[in-house]
């Protein structure tokens, strides 16, 4: 069965905005390393018609390497209730919203690699409270941002189990936790 | 010299309020063990005055295990600006508000053991705030 995975970087006080901004100096080829054997053993994104619709403005002009290569060739299942333009990022595969949580169980029982969520917001509180999500991967980076937008919400608590950690020599900290129910 | 450590427990979305509502599923002989060895690798502890008006309801009374009496034993450094009633958990040590980071410095020099912080806060941040003025690089 198809693991579930959302995928973030994160601040050592919690957010994950703008990660383009501070999160370079600590991409060595250790996480480029990590970060390409995840996206490797996944063939598909699952996404928010909004994040589709920003990535789908630069990641089709990039490629030449094989990290863009292979996120340009995964399956991109953007969740939306309004219609999305599939044709300016292929292969994209459009799941109404209200369709959501029966189609990722029908995805998980699919043949396939993982599934991958970039970020975390609403999308991963709902999977995770329909007990749809398998892991969250969430890169820390020594920095303190002070402000911005939170790794959590109020609709993800809950607890983890941690199933995985990873140190690297720059500082950064990869945790793997798997949703569990309430001790 | 001596190191000044601020030490929280942390939920995994960064929220450090009333920690003995979440924590104790997860306090076993090891992280208690670690914490053991960090507090007797210190003599100090630093605290805002209503942090340590509220430990000094419970703490005074606790005793009998090696944790709990070393807390006690410590010195209590407690930064306030106004009076504070330091025999409700001697052996305790008013520091102005105002000497906050001169009294830090002083005592950092001496030649003890480490300086606790529990808990993060307005404190931690002058603390910090003194030894990386301008942002991270």
């Amino acid at each position: 069965m198809r693991k579930v995975i959302n995928f973030t970087h994160s601040t050592l006080d919690g957010f994950i905005d703008d990660p383009n901004e501070w999160s370079f100096p600590y991409s060595d080829e250790e996480l480029q390393g990590y970060l390409m054997e995840m996206h490797l053993a996944a063939d598909a994104l699952l996404l928010g018609r909004r994040t589709f619709e920003g990535m789908a403005q630069s990641w089709p002009a990039m490629g030449g390497n094989p990290f863009a290569d292979h996120v340009n060739a995964m399956t991109h299942h953007v969740v939306a209730s309004q219609p999305v333009d599939t044709s300016v990022w292929e292969p994209t595969v459009v799941i109404p919203g209200a369709d959501l949580i029966d189609e990722v169980d029908r995805l998980k029982q699919a043949d396939g690699g993982d599934i991958l969520i970039w970020g975390t917001g609403r999308l991963t509180d709902a999977l995770a409270a329909a007990g749809l999500l398998d892991e969250y991967r969430i890169a820390t980076f020594p920095i303190i941002k002070g402000e911005g937008e939170p790794l959590f919400r109020a609709a993800s608590a809950g607890t983890v189990d941690l199933v995985d950690t990873e140190v690297f020599a720059t500082g950064a900290v990869l945790h793997a936790y798997r949703p569990t129910p309430p001790r | 010299m001596r190191t000044i450590i601020a030490f929280t427990h942390a939920t995994l979305d960064g929220f450090i309020d009333d920690p003995h509502e979440w924590w104790l599923p997860y306090l076993d002989d090891e992280l208690r063990a670690d914490e053991l060895e960090m507090h007797l690798a210190a003599d100090a502890l630093l605290l805002g005055r209503v942090t340590f008006e509220g430990m000094a309801k419970a703490w005074p009374a606790m005793d009998g295990d090696p944790f709990v009496d070393h807390v006690n034993a410590m010195t209590h450094h407690v930064v306030a600006s106004q009076p504070v009633d330091t025999s409700v958990w001697e052996p305790t040590v008013v520091i102005p508000g105002a000497d906050l980071i001169d009294e830090v410095r002083r005592l950092e020099q001496a030649d003890d053991g480490d300086i606790l912080i529990w808990g993060t806060g307005r404190l931690t941040d002058a603390v910090v705030h003194v030894y990386r003025p301008t942002s991270p690089a």
